[in-house]
C-alpha cells in the first residue's frame, strides 16, 4: 500500500464511520465509482474497526511495570551472576528477586537459588544484603536453608547464592495430613525459629511461602531477608517503613511499626500454626487488637488457648519464648496440661476431672458422691492473666488480679495440695473478699466469679460457691448482653453448682438451657457442646435416667474424640463415665471395654501414674467387681488407693471414695471384718469432711449397715440404713435414686423376719429401680425377688396361721 | 558512562530530531536508567493498588531530565514524542526478552479481537505491531506519533492534542482509523481473514 492508497482508503473509511453502524457498509457499497481495490480495503477496514474497540487502549507501559521491567544487563536466563548461569525466575519478593541458577563444575552440576536485589544503589538494601548473608552464614540448622555465597553483580546489584529447596510450601503440604501430623512438622519449624532466635535472629517474615517442604519432608525456612540481628546497631536502626512484609503473617506490632523482637515471630508461628490447623487466618479487627479464630474447623480448647497465648496483641503477653510455645503443643500433643492458660487450680483439677461412680452391687452399694474436683472445664479455665478485657481495666490492676489468682489457685497442684482443706478454704475466702474491689470490671469479676464458685463447688462447698455462681450468671445475661459461649459457661457452671447441691433437675434444665445456648452459636458441633452433653449427662445419671444419660455420654465422647482425639485425657473420662453407666445398666461387657479402654488411655498419657490414672482404674476396679472378678479387682483398687493418697492425700474425698471401694471388694470376698473396718473409716472422715447429715456420708453410712447386715448384727445395721433412708430422702426427695437404700432396708427387714414392714419398702424399690433401670435388670429383678419373698411369707404366715 | 554523556543530551536530541538513526540509540542508553529508576520508584509507591499512572513516568523524567540536568528544552510535548519512542523501543526489547524467557514454555494465543491488554496478554504482537508502525510511518506519520504516544507511553489524548498541534477531535479521529488498520494488519499477520473479499 502507498500513502496515497492509504490517504484515499481512510477518507472513504473516515466518511463511512461518521454514520450509523448498520448504515456504514451500504454506504461503502453504493461507491461504485471508487478503485474497486481501495473499496475492498476500506471493507476490510470498517471490519477491523468494528472490533477493534478495545484495542491497544490498555498502553503497555502499564503491564510492563506492573511485571517488571527487564532491561540492558537484567538477569534473564541464560546471564550469569559470577560463576552461575541463570535458569529461570523462582519468584520476586519485597527486595528483589530469587533466581533459580546452575553451577556447572566439571564434575557437578548443583542448582542454587539466588537472591538478588533491585536496587542496586541504595545503602539500605546494601546493608541489609551483607546483614543477611552475615546472619545466614552464621546459621547451621538442617531446617533453615544454607547460604552459599554471595556478591554482587555487574550493576551492582548484590545477591545471595543459597541452598535451592526444591518442595512445596507448608501450607499445602499440610492438607489432608492428620493434625497431629500438622504439629509435628510445625515444631521443627520452631526449632529452626528457636535456633535461630538463640543466635540473635529473627526471621520478621515468617509465612508459608518461606517455609517449604522438601522430598524428605523435612520443612525448611528460606528467606532470612527482612531478619534484623538483635542487639548490633545495624539491626537496631532497621524501621518499619522501610522494611518490607507480609502484611498477612505479620504482627500488630510489626503493622505499626514498632520495635521488633522475637516477640513478633511468635505471633507470625501463631499465624501460622492457625493457618494449618483450620485452612484460615483468624479474623484480625483493625489496630489488631482482637484476634478471634475464624476457621471452618473448631479447634481442641488447648490448641485454641495456645493460639490465644501466641496472637497476644501486645508482645508481652505472648510466649515469651518460642520454646514455651513449642513446650504447650508439646504438651498438648501428650495430654498434659499446657501453659497457655495461667496454673489456676481450676484448669488443673480440670484436666484431672472425672466422674465417680457409686459402686451397685446388690449386697453392698456404695454411694460416694462426686465431690469431685469436677472443675472439668476446658471452657471455663480460659485465660484469666490474658484476659480479653483487659482494657477496660488499669493494666496494673488487671495484673494484680491476674497474679493474685495465680496466687491463689497456683497452689493447687497435685503433690503440692495443703494437708488439709481448710488452707484451700481459707484461700477461697480470702480471694472472694478480694473481689470486692472489682466492682466496675463486671467481665473480669463474672469470670473470677466463675472461678472461686466453680472451686468452691468441688471443694465441697455449695452454699458458698451458689451466691458468686449466681451474680455471674446475672452479670453475663445483663450486663454484657449474653456472649454466647461465655452465657453458656456461667449457666454450666451454676448446673454443675445445682448437681453438687442434688438438685439434678435442675442441673440437667440448665445444662439443657446452656445447650441450647451454645449450639445457635456454634451448631451442633463443639467441643463446649460435648463437654455440655458430658455434665447433662452427669445429671442425668443422678436422676437415675441412666439410658438417657448413656445417650448423652456417648455425644460428649463423640466429640471429644473428635476435637481431642483418641488419646486424651477428657475421652478418657467420658469412656470411664459410659463403662459405669453401662455397668449400671446391666451391660457387663461394654462397661469392661470402655473401662480397659479409658485405663489404657491414661497408662500410655501418663505411665509415672496420676490422678486421671486411678480415675479410669477405679472405674475399671469397679467393673471387674460388677463382674465379680474379685481378684483382679482388689489389684486395681489396692493402686487406686495408692495413687489416690499420693496425689490427693489420705483425707481427700477421691481417697475415701477408693478406700471404700476396697472395702467393697473385700466384703465380697468375704472378708467382713477388714471390710468394716475400711467402711468405718471412710464414714469418720467423710463425717469430718462433711458432717454426719451429708448424703455423702449417707453413702458410707450405707455401705457400713451392708457390712453390718452380712454379719448378720442386724440391730446395729437397722438404725444406720433408716438414717440413710432419711437423708436421701430429704436431699433428693424426687430421685429414684433412693432405691438402693430402700432395697437395702427391705432386705434387713426380711432377714429381720419382718416382711410386712419390709413389703412397702420392697414394693417402692422396685417401682423405682424399674423406672430408672428398666424391668430387666438384674437389681429390679433382684427387688422383685424381695418383694416376692415378702409375700411369699406374709402368705405364709395367714396360711399357718389359719392352718393353727 | 552516564555521566559522561550527560552533557550531550541536548546535542543528541537535535541530532535525533534531524533523523541521526545513531541518535536515537544514544538516547535511549542515557534515558533508560533514568526511566528505570522513576518507574521502579513509583512502582514501590503505588505498588498496594497496581495503579499506576504511565505519564507520571514521563513527567517524572521530563523533571529529571530538563531540570536536573539543566536542559532547556522549548518544548515540553517534543520531550513525551521522543520519550515515547524511548519507552516503546524498551518496551518491545522487553517483550523480545520475555518471550525469549519463555521459549520452550507455551504462550496461550488469545484472538486479537479478545485481546484487552495487549502487552500483558499477548507479548509476541508487540514484536508485530512494532514492525506494523514502521510500515504504518511511512504511510502515515502523524498516525504513528499519536499510537506511539497513547499506547506505548499511555499521553491522554488531550496530550498528544498539545504536543502534535492538532485538534483533539483529530487526535481521536486518527487514533479510531490508525487502530483499524493496524488491528487489520495485526489480524492478517496472524492468519486471519484475508483482506480481500473474492
Amino acid at each position: 500500500m502507498s500513502p496515497e492508497r492509504w490517504q484515499e482508503v481512510q477518507v472513504l473509511l473516515g466518511q463511512a464511520l461518521e454514520l450509523a453502524p448498520d448504515q456504514r457498509l451500504p454506504w461503502l457499497e453504493r461507491q461504485t465509482a471508487r478503485d474497486s481495490s481501495v473499496l475492498n480495503q476500506a471493507r476490510a477496514l470498517l471490519a477491523a474497526d468494528a472490533q477493534a474497540e478495545e484495542f491497544l487502549e490498555i498502553p503497555a507501559l502499564g503491564s510492563w511495570l506492573d511485571e517488571g521491567p527487564i532491561l540492558p544487563g537484567d538477569l534473564v536466563p541464560g546471564a550469569r551472576i559470577g560463576p552461575y548461569r541463570i535458569e529461570r525466575l523462582l519468584g520476586r519478593g519485597g527486595m528483589g528477586r530469587v533466581l533459580l541458577a546452575v553451577r556447572e563444575d566439571d564434575d557437578f552440576r548443583q542448582l542454587v537459588a539466588i537472591k538478588v536485589a533491585d536496587r542496586a544503589g541504595s545503602p539500605n538494601a546494601l546493608r541489609r544484603f551483607r546483614l543477611e548473608r552475615q546472619i545466614l552464614s552464621d546459621l547451621d540448622h538442617r531446617n533453615i536453608a544454607k547460604l552459599y555465597d554471595g556478591g554482587s553483580t555487574d550493576l551492582g546489584q548484590p545477591y545471595l547464592v543459597m541452598e535451592h529447596i526444591e518442595g512445596q510450601p507448608i501450607h499445602t503440604y499440610c492438607d489432608g495430613l492428620p493434625v497431629a501430623q500438622r504439629l509435628a512438622l510445625l515444631r521443627k519449624v520452631l526449632a529452626a525459629v528457636a535456633y535461630a532466635h538463640r543466635h540473635l535472629v529473627v526471621h520478621l517474615d515468617l509465612k508459608p511461602a518461606n517455609i517449604l517442604v522438601d522430598g524428605d519432608g523435612e520443612p525448611k525456612l528460606l528467606d532470612f531477608g527482612i531478619a534484623k540481628l538483635l542487639g548490633t546497631s545495624a539491626g537496631a536502626t532497621l524501621t518499619t517503613e522501610e522494611r518490607p512484609l507480609t502484611p498477612d503473617f505479620a504482627s500488630p506490632e510489626q503493622l505499626r511499626g514498632e520495635r521488633l523482637t522475637t516477640s513478633s515471630d511468635i505471633y507470625s508461628l501463631g499465624l501460622l500454626l492457625h493457618r494449618l490447623l483450620t485452612g484460615t487466618l483468624p479474623n484480625r479487627a483493625p489496630g489488631g487488637r482482637k484476634v478471634e479464630s475464624a476457621g471452618p474447623k473448631r479447634l481442641a480448647s488447648d490448641l485454641e488457648a495456645i493460639l490465644g497465648k501466641a496472637l497476644e496483641p501486645d508482645p508481652g503477653e505472648r510466649y515469651p519464648t518460642v520454646e514455651g510455645l513449642d513446650g504447650d503443643l508439646e504438651r498438648h500433643l501428650t495430654g498434659r496440661p499446657i501453659f497457655a492458660r495461667p496454673p489456676t487450680w481450676s484448669y488443673r483439677a480440670g484436666r484431672f476431672a472425672h466422674r465417680h461412680w457409686p459402686t451397685l452391687t446388690l449386697v453392698a452399694m456404695l454411694f460416694l458422691a462426686t465431690l469431685g474436683a469436677a472443675a472439668t472445664v476446658s471452657l471455663q479455665a480460659r485465660r484469666i492473666s490474658a484476659e480479653r478485657d483487659r482494657t477496660e481495666l488499669a493494666r496494673a490492676e488487671a495484673e494484680d488480679v491476674a497474679a493474685f489468682l495465680t496466687d491463689l489457685l497456683g497452689r493447687f497442684e497435685p503433690g503440692e495440695l495443703p494437708g488439709t482443706a481448710f488452707s484451700v478454704q481459707d484461700v477461697l475466702d480470702r480471694g472472694t473478699a478480694a473481689l470486692g474491689k472489682l466492682d466496675d470490671h463486671p467481665k473480669v469479676r463474672a469470670r473470677l466469679l466463675g472461678i472461686l464458685g466453680s472451686t468452691y463447688r468441688a471443694w465441697g462447698r455449695p452454699e458458698a460457691a451458689a451466691p458468686l455462681l449466681e451474680e455471674a450468671l446475672e452479670i453475663r445475661r445483663r450486663e454484657l448482653g449474653g456472649v454466647p459461649p461465655e452465657l453458656a459457661k456461667a449457666i454450666n457452671d451454676l448446673g454443675r453448682l445445682a448437681r453438687a447441691r442434688s438438685d439434678f433437675g435442675k442441673a440437667a434444665e440448665l445444662h439443657r438451657e446452656a445447650l441450647d445456648v451454645l449450639r445457635r452459636h456454634y451448631g451442633k458441633d463443639h467441643l463446649a457442646v460435648g463437654d455440655t452433653f458430658v455434665w447433662l449427662a452427669d445429671a442425668l445419671y443422678d436422676m437415675a435416667e441412666m439410658r438417657a444419660a448413656l445417650a448423652n455420654y456417648h455425644r460428649g465422647l463423640d466429640i471429644r474424640r473428635r476435637y481431642l482425639g483418641k488419646d486424651h485425657q477428657a475421652t478418657a473420662v467420658c469412656l470411664g463415665n459410659i463403662a459405669k453407666v453401662s455397668a449400671d445398666l446391666g451391660l457387663a461387657d461394654d462397661a469392661l471395654r470402655y473401662a480397659h479402654e479409658a485405663v489404657e488411655i491414661t497408662e500410655k498419657l501418663w505411665p509415672e501414674g496420676h490422678p486421671a490414672t486411678a480415675a479410669s482404674l477405679n472405674v475399671l476396679g469397679q467393673s471387674l467387681l460388677e463382674n465379680r472378678r474379685l481378684k483382679e479387682a482388689e489389684t486395681v483398687i489396692q493402686r487406686v488407693v495408692e495413687l489416690r493418697r499420693r496425689f490427693f492425700g489420705r483425707q481427700h474425698p477421691r481417697s475415701i471414695e477408693a478406700v471404700n471401694n476396697l472395702g467393697l471388694v473385700y466384703q465380697q470376698q468375704g472378708h467382713l471384718v477388714e471390710a468394716e473396718k475400711l467402711f468405718r473409716e471412710s464414714r469418720a472422715l467423710l463425717v469430718a469432711n462433711f458432717g454426719a447429715d451429708h448424703q455423702n456420708t449417707a453413702k458410707a453410712t450405707h455401705n457400713l449397715g451392708v457390712v453390718l447386715v452380712a454379719q448378720n448384727r442386724l440391730r446395729e445395721a437397722e438404725p444406720l440404713m433408716r438414717e440413710v433412708l432419711d437423708i436421701m430422702r430429704r436431699s433428693q426427695p424426687d430421685s429414684d435414686n433412693v432405691f438402693y437404700p430402700l432395697g437395702a432396708l427391705a432386705q434387713l427387714l426380711l432377714t429381720d423376719d419382718r416382711p410386712e414392714e419390709a413389703l412397702p419398702y420392697a414394693e417402692e424399690a422396685v417401682r423405682r429401680a424399674r423406672r430408672a433401670l428398666g424391668t430387666d435388670h438384674a437389681m429390679t429383678r433382684r427387688f422383685g425377688e424381695i418383694v416376692k419373698s415378702c409375700r411369699r411369707q406374709l402368705a405364709g404366715t395367714v396360711t399357718t396361721g389359719g392352718n393353727e | 558512562m552516564e555521566t559522561r554523556e550527560k552533557g550531550d543530551i541536548t546535542t543528541l536530541l537535535g541530532a535525533w530530531q534531524r533523523g541521526d538513526p545513531q541518535a536515537s540509540d544514544r538516547l535511549a542508553r542515557l534515558i533508560y536508567p533514568e526511566l528505570r529508576k522513576i518507574a521502579r520508584g513509583l512502582m514501590s509507591v503505588e505498588r498496594a493498588d497496581h495503579t499506576l499512572q504511565p505519564t507520571a513516568l514521563i513527567h517524572e523524567a521530563y523533571l529529571r531530565l530538563v531540570q536536573q540536568k539543566r536542559m532547556l528544552w522549548q518544548d515540553r510535548h517534543q520531550f513525551f514524542a521522543i520519550s515515547a519512542r524511548i519507552i516503546q523501543r524498551i518496551l518491545v526489547d522487553h517483550a523480545r526478552r520475555r518471550l525469549a524467557c519463555k521459549r520452550g514454555g507455551r504462550i496461550e494465543r488469545v484472538a486479537l479481537a479478545e485481546v484487552r491488554d495487549l502487552a500483558a496478554q499477548r507479548p509476541d504482537l508487540l514484536v508485530e505491531l512494532d514492525e506494523a508502525l514502521d510500515t504504518l510511518e511511512k504511510l502515515d506519520p502523524t498516525q504513528a506519533t499519536i499510537v506511539r504516544a497513547k499506547f506505548f507511553a499511555g499521553l491522554t489524548g488531550v496530550e498528544i492534542a498539545r504536543a502534535t498541534g492538532l485538534s483533539p477531535a483529530t487526535v481521536k479521529r486518527q487514533w479510531r482509523l490508525a487502530k483499524a488498520w493496524l488491528f487489520h494488519e495485526l489480524n492478517h499477520r496472524e492468519g486471519g481473514l484475508p483482506d480481500r473479499v473474492p
